[in-house]
């Protein structure tokens, strides 16, 4: 099924249609959330309501922009609603007090070698804005001036959250893993 | 191009977005500064740690076929909620509303020629004689329909109010000067 046959299946909520849109980008959607959010079982939330988001206004794709493109747009605005709603959460004592498993105990199905273990935990403690400029530019691989686009910015915010974001991720990542010290000489991690 | 405006535009240069004259400017640069070209290389290798990172940190993930069913399942709730909603506005629309307009109607019908026939006996409190004038009052019902979704389901209410208007018209009519 090519793009147009599948916008056009959407736009009659056809299930093979969406079943398409599932399976060609439900699992890359899925990563970038994980990555965006941090919680994989929000991710799902998240890439779920992408998708109905898309079938819903599929009438409304323009072609300006591939599928995936207008989808990760999608998801990017729920990312951001989903960060401004979690602010509100009111704080519950006993649900604190429960007890968490260990971060190893969960079933996260992440790779678990070292390096992106502490990339995945320096990320998570960026803010929202910080993770979604990296995220967009070495993970999505998008351009400044896409990235100012997605995100209604200028490029000049971008770049200033970006250095940011590297600092911070450089300033929390293992030493071993750092690739700019103190002198400014490299050390590159032996693998 | 001096150091500070390398520096400047190292996100650029990196991503390949300089213009032709502004790449040939860096490249320069370059070829002359030893600390700008590290600076350069560095940024590069950071990029490169950190896509290599997420992706890493992300292989392998798959999302969860139930995501897909539900979506599916919600989807087939929409279209079942608005084939409820179609069937419903059919009845009120095309039946009841018809019906409840004719007898709104009629009444109105009925009371008007209570009042205006000269040899009926208009109710007390509804009509009374004053100088070249009658004064009509007129009541009839007037429906309200709503829709309510509850857990799923379309739930519809009618409620109907009673509305009352006075009329002051002129006693031009045969009799009743």
């Amino acid at each position: 099924m090519d793009e147009e046959q599948l916008v056009q299946g959407l736009c009659e909520q056809e299930p093979g249609a969406v079943q398409e849109l599932v399976v060609s980008y439900g699992d890359r959607l899925f990563r970038s959330a994980c990555l965006l959010c941090g919680d994989s079982a929000e991710a799902q939330d998240l890439v779920q309501e992408t998708l109905l988001q898309a079938v819903r206004s599929a009438g409304r794709f323009g072609k300006r922009s591939s599928i995936y493109t207008w989808l990760h747009g999608i998801l990017l605005n729920l990312t951001r609603h989903y960060h401004r709603d979690r602010r509100h959460l009111v704080y519950d004592e006993d649900l604190a007090q429960c007890e968490t498993p260990e971060a190893e105990e969960r079933p996260s199905g992440l790779d678990l070698e070292a390096s992106s273990i502490a990339v995945r935990e320096a990320l998570r403690a960026l803010s929202p804005a910080h993770r979604e400029v990296l995220v967009l530019r070495f993970y999505e691989e998008l351009k400044l001036q896409q990235i100012a686009a997605r995100l209604n910015i200028s490029t000049g915010t971008v770049k200033s959250r970006l250095h940011y974001a590297i600092a911070e991720m450089q300033r929390r990542l293992p030493g071993e893993l750092n690739l700019l010290g103190a002198s400014g000489t490299q050390e590159k991690a032996e693998r | 191009m001096n150091c500070q405006q390398f520096q400047h535009n190292l996100d650029e240069y990196s991503e390949g977005s300089l213009s032709p004259r502004g790449q040939a400017a860096a490249e320069k640069h370059l070829e002359g500064c030893a600390d700008c070209r590290r600076r350069a290389q560095d940024y590069e290798e950071v990029a490169r740690m950190f896509g290599e990172g997420m992706r890493q940190a992300t292989q392998g993930l798959e999302l969860p076929p139930q995501v897909g069913h539900r979506v599916l399942a919600e989807l087939a709730h929409d279209t079942a909620s608005a084939e409820d909603q179609g069937r419903g506005g059919f009845f009120w629309r095309w039946l009841a509303w018809p019906a409840l307009g004719g007898t709104a109607a009629a009444l109105l019908a009925g009371w008007l020629l209570v009042v205006q026939h000269p040899g009926s006996r208009p109710a007390q409190s509804q009509a009374r004689v004053g100088r070249a004038q009658i004064v009509v009052q007129l009541s009839f019902v007037e429906p309200a329909y709503t829709f309510q979704r509850e857990e799923g389901h379309v739930v519809d209410a009618l409620t109907v109010r009673t509305k009352v208007i006075n009329e002051r018209l002129p006693a031009v009519a045969r009799g009743l000067r």
